[in-house]
């Protein structure tokens, strides 16, 4: 008996002697560590307390957790046994004295915002989606009625509303595809081999078929136009951004190519005596007759043309070797990615209906796509060029000593690994390109944000902006994470560095 | 040297190439015979790698003439690429497509150039594995395979194409010494069989043993040949003695 005693004696003995090494190691060791700790106690007091007066029973149960976790993890630690859950707790959330209070101050925190934002989205909201109850009533939190009353506006904008069965049927033909396509290039890819063909033709003849079905054709009927500046909300962020990732994919790909080329270049004799000509004969006919009439500065640079004209090809021959592809797709990379998606598409908007004949308009949305398009390839290029600089050497002339073709090179050996090495900053550029989208405002239209910002607009809804942009945020969520997965499955499909 | 007869299947006459101002290959003539086993063999930088890439194309020569099986190597791209399909390549580093599996590897090149149809390119592509003794990593990709494997994939992928001359450029230098071995037993196989064989190596065992000549380079140019036994026994040039007696002592 004695001895169980003394035993036992001896261990809280030992156990508060182990404890207070613990403290001294841990706490008590520098100034600063004291100091930082305490702030750190400061801090997660005053959060205890701010809590205590907003929602003292939440407060309370975090209070309570947090120290129902400290005493299993500072019991265990004593005792020298950790259980599943406390040795969790140990690891994570209680490994030393800064760790154990900032756990309570972000519990805390977390807490509260949590708290606070149901009480503004559930508990204190309104639903109505009548302006007048909504208005009468006496809710602090989210107005949502803005939402459900406005739902067609954030999908489809000014679309005619007769005709928003075209959109449904658009969705649909795309969900059908996309469907039909998960077994066909998925799972039962060889055994479908027929089907496969099909649906591919599908997917290429789709965009022009969706937008004949969105737009249509000639005067009223069945099919009849709708103005594409009608288009808004979410169907316009859409169609532009899978516009301009579809197509911009296809282009950008042969602009990196295209900069890598080593074609036979234009011999230099030919570059200088074509230029050389041109330049002679523009000294005779601009340059010299109309040196006297010059004044400004600005007038100098600009007829002196031949003289630029002269330097270019100099340049063109010393760069790029006499090589037209490699030139034209490096000037566009480097020219596009010079100057912001904002001037493109202002270009677009202003400057294009100046080189066309007046007769000819281009939509606006038409523009906006082909601006985005283009805008996108070069950046595209450019990350496709890095994956194909990824690729060595002893590739291309394991397919060159094989036989193939330069054609069956690319498709077959280089861009399957060079697309692959690519996906993680593609689907990064897609996702940028699909946030900016709503800089089709420069240009007047109303995307999915310009939407909401008119819906805050309405008398009915006035000042709102908290619902709406809440609401489009989820939307961008979601299709920003969409991307992101489907670039995940890709990685994973294509197998992304498991050789 | 270079009296020509019908059963010439490579003739090289004055073969030159630079890089730059370097000149790599200074006038290379030599004649292979359908049938032959040729072992190259030099110092580092002699040029022999240079020579061998020559022969399909991968190095443009610059001044002379290389005839493969009857067809001019020049600019024209289609006799080069008709030449590519009769000469088969094997690399110091392997250079498999390492997103495709062994079995696709193998019948890229025999479906896409040669345009057979898929069941007689498996069926050739499987009697090569086979024949290299690793039929059963046909589903394997090559960076699940070891390096002797993957050289003998790289080996059966060439085969396939049912060439009329193999090259292989220092095919055992990347390997580890256990698995060279497993690779030349595959060479070993091929050079009994018949086929036409360049080969650039350092492995002096293959050379005797196998090659019914041996050239030895230094310099871009050839400074001796003839048969092993006098290659070997009874070299008639300083360099040849110097660099057979430092490749051998070691």
């Amino acid at each position: 008996m004695a001895t169980l005693t003394q035993t036992l004696g001896a261990r809280s003995r030992s156990a508060a002697a182990e404890a207070a090494g613990w403290l001294q190691e841990n706490v008590f060791s520098s100034p600063y560590k004291l100091l930082f700790l305490a702030a750190l106690a400061g801090a997660a007091l005053a959060a205890y307390r701010n809590q205590l007066e907003a929602a003292p029973t939440l407060a309370n149960l975090i209070g309570a957790l947090w120290l129902m976790g400290l005493i299993g993890v500072a019991v265990g630690a004593l005792t020298h046994r950790f259980n599943a859950v406390t040795q969790w707790l140990k690891d994570r959330l209680y490994n030393s004295p800064a760790s154990v209070l900032i756990t309570l101050l972000i519990g805390l925190l977390l807490a509260g915002l949590v708290r606070a934002m149901l009480a503004w989205a559930v508990v204190n909201a309104n639903f109505s989606a009548d302006p007048q109850i909504a208005a009468a009533s006496e809710h602090i939190g989210a107005t949502w009625g803005i939402i459900a009353a406005n739902l067609k506006l954030f999908m489809v904008g000014q679309f005619d509303r007769e005709q928003v069965w075209r959109v449904w049927a658009s969705v649909g033909l795309l969900v059908l595809l996309g469907v039909v396509s998960f077994p066909v290039y998925g799972p039962f890819r060889d055994r479908l081999k027929p089907v496969r063909r099909i649906v591919t033709w599908a997917w290429l003849l789709s965009p022009p078929l969706l937008w004949l079905l969105l737009r249509g054709v000639g005067e009223g009927g069945f099919l009849g136009v709708v103005e594409t500046r009608t288009w808004g909300g979410l169907l316009l962020t859409l169609i532009i951004s899978v516009f301009a990732i579809v197509v911009s994919f296809p282009l950008g790909v042969l602009l990196a190519l295209g900069r890598r080329s080593t074609f036979q270049g234009v011999p230099g004799w030919l570059t200088y005596l074509t230029l050389g000509g041109v330049a002679a004969w523009g000294l005779v006919t601009t340059t010299f007759p109309n040196w006297p009439l010059v004044r400004a500065p600005l007038e100098y640079v600009l007829i002196l043309w031949p003289v630029w004209l002269l330097a270019a090809g100099a340049a063109f021959q010393r760069v790029f070797k006499g090589n037209v592809v490699a030139a034209f797709c490096t000037v566009y990379i480097e020219f596009v990615r010079g100057v912001p998606l904002i001037t493109v598409l202002f270009m677009a908007n202003l400057m294009l209906p100046l080189f066309l004949p007046p007769d000819i308009s281009i939509e606006n949305v038409f523009r906006a796509m082909w601006g985005f398009m283009f805008f996108s390839a070069a950046y595209l290029a450019e990350n496709v060029r890095g994956g194909l600089q990824s690729i060595p050497r002893g590739q291309y002339e394991a397919a060159e000593a094989l036989g193939l073709n330069t054609l069956q090179q690319l498709w077959f050996i280089i861009l399957p690994q060079a697309l692959r090495v690519v996906i993680p900053p593609i689907v990064g550029q897609f996702i940028g390109l699909f946030k900016d989208t709503s800089l089709v405002a420069i240009v007047g239209l109303l995307d999915l944000l310009n939407i909401a910002n008119a819906v805050v607009a309405q008398p009915d809804w006035l000042g709102l902006r908290r619902e709406a942009y809440v609401f489009i945020s989820v939307i961008y969520y979601v299709g920003c994470f969409g991307l992101a997965a489907a670039g995940r499955w890709m990685e994973r499909r294509l197998r992304v560095g498991q050789y | 040297m270079n009296t020509t007869s019908n059963d010439d299947i490579i003739i090289c006459r004055d073969v030159h190439k630079w890089f730059g101002s370097f000149e790599a290959l200074k006038g290379i003539g030599l004649t292979v015979k359908t049938g032959e086993v040729v072992v190259i063999i030099g110092p580092s930088g002699s040029g022999k790698s240079t020579f061998i890439r020559t022969l399909n194309r991968l190095e443009a020569h610059q001044q002379g003439q290389i005839l493969i099986d009857g067809i001019e190597l020049s600019h024209d791209l289609r006799n080069i690429q008709e030449i590519r399909q009769e000469v088969g390549m094997v690399f110091q580093s392997f250079n498999l497509f390492p997103h495709l599996t062994v079995l696709d590897n193998i019948m890229l090149a025999p479906l896409n150039v040669r345009r057979w149809p898929r069941e007689k390119a498996e069926e050739i592509a499987r009697q090569w594995l086979t024949r290299v003794g690793i039929p059963e990593q046909a589903h394997k990709y090559p960076g699940q395979l070891s390096g002797g494997q993957q050289q003998r994939v790289a080996i059966a992928r060439a085969l396939a194409m049912q060439p009329k001359i193999m090259l292989f450029d220092e095919p055992t230098s990347a390997l580890d010494p256990e698995m060279i071995k497993e690779v030349l037993d595959v060479m070993r196989d091929l050079a009994k069989s018949g086929y036409t064989i360049v080969a650039v190596t350092h492995e002096m065992g293959f050379a005797r043993e196998a090659a019914d000549r041996i050239f030895f380079f230094d310099q871009g140019q050839i400074v001796e040949q003839g048969p092993p036994t006098q290659f070997f026994n009874d070299p008639q040039h300083e360099r040849t003695r110097m660099f057979l007696s430092q490749i051998l002592r070691h």
